[in-house]
């Protein structure tokens, strides 16, 4: 691989968090709109962030920060390969067991809430992994290769191929992001019935590990919406990606959460439906 | 959350030696599972390879000369590190925060095992969360599991005679 490749790996490693707490920023800001709210800073999220690492931390066992580093870690790890340019199956790997690592850190702590959000999280891995898998197989049936240079550099008619896969992602988006209604496994506002759901017992430094993992997070789900346009050049993919990311604050602010049952019944006939569907008819639109 | 299970809160065993049936059972899965996977490449070339090369010469199997390349290799060897070291080095350098009981929604009466809840009675904590038995029921999971692997692996003797 060029060395420009690993530049892009390099500038995801220092860039990817900035990125991804500008979105948050902006998510927070677009909220606070439709609830006729001002809403915080855009740099609220890096200030949250900077004032956890000066708190206290206090933990219930010392194994929950080296999960929480695993989590961050395999984290980097899966935008690093995604931007270098790497395998789609291997940062998806790293994806995966970035999120079991968070599930094992809140398992951890052998507390009520924390176990509620951690065994939810599981369930909703249940749910959006087969459609995850089955995104990465559409671009490899359209593009012929699991690699991501070759994927932006396929034909501009793939979004159009992979409209099912692509419908489907963002269904399952909604859930990566954690908004409602498929925000089971953790909650913003503590008085909810999971409390905070799997963060429950993480607080000043293991938080603002979590809170940065999830930065890297936004900035790789917003890399795979990308990759849908990628073929029409930047200008167009960009603003495109960013439109149907933040199209999912809409989303969030307009829908009361769903039980896991309904939540794991609807993604999965959302996979069958117009993954596996789109799948079959792929060799026929090829 | 479903309520098949409790699985009430007891407190850790820290200051008891492990059992000896439990460390058996747990050095021997922690000493099988490293030489499972330290035999793997030996599996792969002894029988795995030629099974697969077999299925390709019948054509029952494509044939390709398609090879995992170096840098997926080396991606994979570094996850692999950072899963071996991370805990090495928390071992070395532990961090030194404060250790408390978990969150509760309550003052907690014996670290996170009871708290003291609405009136002020003293609550044992247990949480009750068996998902999936409306779609996973386990006695016809074991019998289609059963019969699956036995018609699989008589199709997989059958398919090698």
């Amino acid at each position: 691989m060029s060395a420009q490749s690993w530049m892009f790996a390099l500038a995801f490693v220092i860039f990817g968090p900035v990125l991804g707490a500008l979105l948050a920023g902006v998510d927070r800001r677009l909220t606070a709109r439709m609830q006729s709210r001002r809403g915080p800073p855009l740099l609220q999220p890096v200030y949250d962030v900077l004032k956890l690492l000066e708190k206290d931390t206090l933990v219930v066992t010392d194994l929950q920060t080296l999960y929480l580093w695993g989590f961050l870690l395999f984290m980097v790890i899966s935008g690093a390969i995604f931007f270098h340019g790497g395998d789609l199956l291997l940062s998806l790997f790293a994806l995966t067991v970035s999120g079991i690592l968070l599930c094992l850190a809140a398992y951890a702590t052998n507390s009520p809430y924390s176990n509620i959000g951690s065994s939810r999280e599981l369930l909703l891995m249940m749910a959006y992994e087969p459609m995850l898998i089955l995104t990465a197989l559409g671009f490899f049936l359209v593009a012929g290769s699991f690699r991501v240079t070759d994927i932006l550099a396929g034909s501009p008619w793939q979004v159009l191929q992979l409209f099912g896969i692509f419908l489907g992602f963002l269904f399952i988006l909604t859930i990566k992001l954690r908004k409602s209604p498929f925000d089971l496994s953790a909650s913003h506002h503590g008085h909810q019935e999971l409390v905070k759901g799997i963060t429950t017992d993480f607080s000043g430094h293991d938080l603002a590990l979590v809170e940065i993992a999830h930065w890297y997070e936004n900035t790789i789900l917003l890399g795979w919406l990308y990759l849908f346009f990628a073929p029409f050049g930047w200008m167009w993919a960009l603003p495109l990606a960013l439109v149907l990311f933040f199209a999912e604050v809409l989303v969030d602010n307009t829908h009361a959460r769903l039980t896991w049952m309904t939540t794991l019944k609807i993604t999965w006939w959302v996979t069958g439906t117009l993954g596996v569907t789109n799948l079959l008819l792929l060799p026929l639109m090829n | 959350m479903g309520k098949l299970v409790a699985m009430p809160r007891r407190p850790q065993p820290v200051d008891i030696p492990l059992a000896r049936d439990e460390a058996i059972a747990l050095v021997a899965l922690t000493g099988i599972t490293y030489v499972a996977c330290a035999l793997f490449p030996l599996a792969d070339w002894a029988f795995v390879q030629p099974y697969t090369d077999a299925l390709a010469a019948a054509h029952l199997l494509p044939m390709t000369a398609d090879q995992v390349s170096g840098e997926t290799v080396a991606l994979m060897t570094l996850m692999l590190a950072v899963l071996f070291l991370m805990p090495l080095w928390f071992w070395l350098r532990p961090p030194h925060f404060a250790v408390v009981s978990g969150y509760l929604s309550g003052a907690n009466v014996d670290g996170s095992a009871s708290y003291r809840g609405a009136m002020g009675a003293t609550r044992e904590v247990d949480s009750r969360g068996y998902y999936l038995t409306g779609f996973l029921q386990e006695n016809v999971l074991m019998q289609r599991g059963l019969w699956g692997a036995m018609i699989l692996l008589t199709l997989l003797l059958w398919s090698a005679s």
